[in-house]
């Protein structure tokens, strides 16, 4: 699993915010912030994890016979493969991690 | 005119404020640094297990936000409104000592016990502690937790939208600007700022065609009329959980957090000017240790005030996402305990407008006496007696919204849970539509006898027992790390004895009337049918006594496995579930 | 009147032919035969199309064409015999080393790079890819008329099967693959973020687009035609009976069967005549009366035992006469 490690890309092509910056503090970016949270973050993490949802279908779809689920022929799964490479890891790790019901709720 | 500075809510409201401030940065300070002994240093598992979706490392204040507005519900409003019934000083201790003593406490330590433990939810942390029974039975316990939240919330919508003519037509307008919101922002990719400022202009004009029809008028439906109400309602959340996310729920939610928030800052001003504006206290400070209908000021005092003092809710919300995104653990302070905090001070306001109220409109249950309180409180800065109508309708919505946007979420999470817990040939009850539907009509049945006090009674019993069942699991893994464990085992154990207190004497209650000692709890019209108003609350004799044995069931459970960690007889389970 | 010349005289839009059925019943023959006929009796630019790794086309037209590109081998009739293991080959390397461009990798991660070369065992692959250049082509329109020599495996009709099956997933991918964008561009807009292109997304709709277009002109009857070929014998007559099922189930019409292998009635008058071939004939005989019975109006060629391989420009061009316009006195009705 270690050489995944290569792949610096996020889930998504979300673009890596940059650490330092944001720990530039000001009352403003505060309110800010305070403001995002209380009304939009929630939101935010419910699409994210319905994209996620819908993302592991995609990939169980398209590269199932990764995982021994053969479904669409593999000289498509390859073509698609390229882009998905950096989402393999977290899908695979997602995949087989317990999730309760309790894990359910946010989103 | 100038008003005695004591004969107003003001001094009340900079005492809390005080007590919290002590409560943040001393006490909270103390347990951060000495008891989990936080770092900057350790990795937590928003990087450890960074995948973009449930885990990744978000700012302080961004989770702050968000915490709080997880946590700050009907709770804290209607609360003290209950607790007033005793007097307004009883409520007040137990809010401003609840908040100092047991509601950060739990919020907090639930947050860092998910650090610690890799981002486990209180499932798998439930599971850790005491095993795979535990585990299944706290979500049996959830989902009548969330059957009794949703039977409150949809029953108090109901008599809301009765009792405030235009307050449905006011609700409407805000859906639909939900609506055009949403298709603003997803479809037409609109700047978030021109829609916010959209958002808020549409919903005061809301507001505003509301207080100016007026209509429909009080019981419009006839005697039924709560009852009509709610089926409407019903309908409308059906919808909401069923169409995507994106299309109505977020976009509702994004649009309600505007006057959710105005509301409380106005209020909160409102109390703290109160010497200026001439708003008197007329409440009494205390009023007597019992009271009928509602039952002796111990235990029920410290149900009623539920999420204004300590709120097990709030250990799920720390547990299933604040813990996994928290950037580093010295965050878990002002994120846990600064949210929670804030609500006590929503709790605090709330109870200031009860406060200015007459105590007639308390004695008589009038659920109304929040929205006199607050209009009460705001108009003599928003244009005096003018501006009374459109004021009335305002806190009004501001309960409705509250609620409903409360309300459409536990609706997804009886479905999401009903698909968990219903397997094999039972599978049908965790269907989609079926779920959705099963956890809005028990609701509506539950809520058929109104007295919608009894309710909020096993509301905030069980929530509080939740939040008896976080803090002792918290006691649980303090003693594993060998740090003093007492200071959320004191909590726990009073919250044990007071919650389980509370669910017997609503067994109590409604044995007696099941057992045909006393006429059974019903408000008219259900009055006139006897045979269902006794099945209704032997129903609820029933229900309590299901709560309760869940509830000793996993009390005897979490303790027995503390008392074991003290004497270190614990060892390493299986990390994961 | 026997013979395909009728068939194409009802049909003028033809662009695509196919001969399936079971190995070495003259598929390849016919395909060539056929090709020739179009491109230098007709004029028609014809492509002649294979996958077959025994290299079966380069066999008859006797000269090497396999894994060489588009060869023409006589005025408008361009052959191409796929090396389908070579292509394979080629395309996973492209992929590797497109993963390696996106990313920046100088090697590719363990797993992805056995996930890869796995591919190449599964029998699907070769299918796949098979069916992805026969639609390239096709696409690409340059030529009047495709021929499809179908290597051996099944009946051949899978190959529109799988497209059904497969267009069918692609549609609900991308479906799927739609929906979380609009989840994704919601997070977005919450967050005030860019959004980035879907290239997946992009990527599906062109492996869509490509199957559909396929598929619909492999299904429209005036456009495209399937050939069934046989020889009169109990087995192959099951064995088309067979696919004239699939074909029904699947929604295709079925052009024809062409009959080949058969031996002319007037060997029979041959006084020296070995027995046992008098012995097939006569078996033959029996099965063409059933074939009658069984196939009636479909039956659209009949081609006669030859006394030799049918291989050379030369015989190609006897086939094809016999494809054509098929002899009277092998209609044993
Ligand atoms: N009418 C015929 N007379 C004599 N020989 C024939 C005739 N038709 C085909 N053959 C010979 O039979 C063999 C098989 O024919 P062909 O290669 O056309 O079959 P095929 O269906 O393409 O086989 P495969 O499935 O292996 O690709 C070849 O050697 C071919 O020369
Ligand atoms: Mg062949």
């Amino acid at each position: 699993m270690s050489d995944w490690e290569v792949i610096p890309i996020p889930l998504f092509g979300r673009k890596k915010k940059e650490k330092e910056e944001e720990k530039k503090e000001g009352v403003s970016e505060a309110l800010k912030g305070v403001l995002y949270g209380f009304a939009v973050h929630g939101a935010a993490t419910a699409a994210l994890k319905t994209r996620m949802h819908m993302e592991h279908l995609f990939m169980l779809m398209t590269l199932g016979d990764m995982l021994g689920f053969p479904i669409i022929p593999p000289y498509y799964s390859l073509k698609i493969l390229p882009y998905v490479v950096p989402n393999i890891k977290s899908w695979k790790e997602r995949l087989f991690r317990e999730r309760d019901f309790t894990d359910l709720l946010s989103g | 005119m100038q008003v005695a500075f004591l004969e107003t809510p003001s001094l009340w409201i900079i005492g809390a404020l005080v007590a919290y401030g002590f409560a943040y940065y001393v006490y909270a300070k103390w347990v951060d640094e000495h008891i989990w002994e936080v770092s900057e240093k350790r990795v937590t598992p928003a990087h450890m297990y960074l995948d973009g979706v449930e885990y990744f490392p978000v700012s302080r204040y961004v989770l702050y936000g968000f915490q709080f507005k997880s946590i700050a519900a009907l709770g804290p409003i209607l609360g003290p409104f209950i607790a007033v019934a005793y007097g307004w000083l009883p409520a007040l201790i137990w809010i401003v000592i609840g908040n100092m003593f047991i509601g950060w406490v739990q919020d907090y330590s639930t947050i860092m016990l998910t650090v610690r433990n890799e981002g486990r939810s209180m499932g798998p942390l439930v599971y850790n502690a005491i095993g795979e029974r535990g585990r299944k039975i706290l979500l049996a316990y959830l989902l009548f937790y969330l059957l009794i939240i949703s039977a409150v919330f949809i029953y108090l919508v109901s008599l809301f939208w009765n009792v405030f003519p235009g307050s449905f037509i006011a609700t409407i307008g805000i859906i639909i600007t939900g609506l055009i919101v949403g298709e603003l922002l997803y479809k037409y990719k609109a700047n978030i700022f021109g829609v916010t400022a959209l958002a808020i202009i549409l919903t005061l004009i809301s507001v505003g065609i509301g207080t100016a029809v007026a209509w429909p008028p009080k019981n419009f439906f006839g005697p039924w009329s709560v009852q009509v109400w709610s089926i409407i309602l019903a309908i409308i959340l059906f919808v909401g959980a069923i169409v995507p996310l994106p299309k109505f729920i977020t976009p509702m939610n994004f649009v309600a957090v505007f006057p959710a928030i105005g509301g409380v800052l106005l209020i909160i001003f409102g109390a703290l000017i109160s010497p200026a504006t001439g708003i008197k206290l007329i409440q009494p400070a205390f009023k007597g240790w019992y009271v009928e209908n509602v039952g002796p000021i111990f235990p029920i005092l410290f149900v009623s005030i539920a999420c204004g003092a300590i709120s097990g809710w709030h250990s799920l919300v720390s547990t299933s996402t604040t813990g996994k995104q928290l950037d580093v653990e010295t965050d878990a302070r002002p994120v846990g305990a600064g949210a929670m905090l804030t609500e006590g001070l929503l709790a605090t306001s709330a109870l200031a407008a009860y406060m200015v109220v007459s105590p007639d409109l308390i004695a008589k249950g009038k659920i109304s006496a929040f929205v006199n309180g607050a209009t009460l409180l705001t108009a003599p800065f928003l244009g005096g007696d003018a501006s009374k109508a459109y004021l009335l309708t305002f806190f009004s919505i501001f309960l409705v919204i509250y609620a409903i946007t409360v309300q459409a979420l536990v609706t997804r999470y009886w479905r999401v849970f009903s698909a968990e817990l219903f397997r094999g040939s039972w599978a049908w009850l965790g269907n989609k539509y079926i779920a959705t539907a099963t956890g809005l009509i028990l609701p509506i049945i539950f809520a058929l006898t109104g007295s919608w006090i009894n309710l909020w009674i096993y509301f905030g019993g069980s929530n509080q027992l939740l939040a008896a069942m976080a803090l002792t699991l918290v006691a649980f893994y303090v003693a594993k790390m060998n740090k003093p464990s007492w200071y959320s085992a004191v909590p726990a154990a009073f919250m044990t004895v007071v919650t389980l207190s509370a669910l017997l004497w609503e067994i109590y209650t409604f044995g007696l009337s099941t057992f045909g000692i006393k006429k059974p709890l019903a408000k008219p019209p259900l009055t006139q049918y006897p045979g269902a108003a006794w099945a209704l609350n032997a129903l609820f004799f029933v229900i309590g006594i299901i709560l309760f044995v869940l509830g000793i069931y996993m009390s005897y459970a979490l303790w027995n496995a503390y008392f074991k960690a003290k004497r270190g007889e614990v060892e390493a389970k299986a990390v994961s579930p | 009147m026997v013979g395909l010349a009728e068939f194409f005289a009802r049909k003028p839009d033809i662009e695509v032919v196919v001969f399936a059925g079971k190995g070495g019943l003259g598929k390849t023959t016919s395909s060539a035969a056929l090709s020739y006929h179009m491109a230098v009796n007709e004029g028609k630019k014809v492509l002649c199309f294979s996958t077959d790794p025994q290299a079966s086309l380069s066999d008859i037209f006797e000269r090497d064409l396999f894994g060489k590109g588009v060869v023409e081998v006589a005025p408008n009739l361009y052959v191409v015999e796929i090396d389908a293991d070579k292509k394979i080959a080629e395309y996973q390397q492209e992929i590797k080393q497109k993963i390696l461009d996106m990313y920046g990798l100088e090697e590719l991660p363990k797993e992805i790079e056995e996930y890869i070369d796995s591919t190449s065992a599964e029998p699907a692959m070769y299918e796949s890819a098979t069916y992805d250049a026969m639609a390239d082509l096709v696409a690409s329109g340059e030529y009047d008329l495709y021929v499809f020599d179908m290597p051996p495996f099944g009946h051949g009709v899978r190959m529109v099967a799988m497209a059904e099956i497969l267009s069918a997933w692609v549609d609900k991918i991308t479906e799927a693959r739609k929906e979380a964008a609009e989840y994704e561009a919601v997070a977005a807009t919450l967050k005030g973020g860019m959004q980035t292109e879907d290239m997946v997304l992009k990527e599906l709709e062109e492996i869509r687009k490509k199957m559909t277009t396929f598929t619909e002109l492999m299904t429209n009857s005036e456009k495209t035609a399937f050939f069934m070929v046989m020889v009169p014998e109990k087995m192959a007559i099951l064995d088309t009976e067979r696919a004239l099922e699939m074909f029904r189930e699947l929604n295709i019409e079925m052009s024809g069967v062409v009959v080949n292998q058969i031996y002319p009635r007037d060997l029979l008058n041959k006084p020296d005549l070995p027995e046992l071939l008098r012995k097939k004939i006569e078996m033959q005989e029996k099965h063409l009366l059933e074939i009658r019975e069984k196939f009636g109006d479909l039956v659209a060629a009949l081609i006669p035992m030859y006394d030799r391989e049918p291989k050379g420009l030369e015989m190609i061009a006897k086939v094809a006469e016999d494809l054509m316009h098929s002899r009277r006195d092998l209609l044993w009705w």
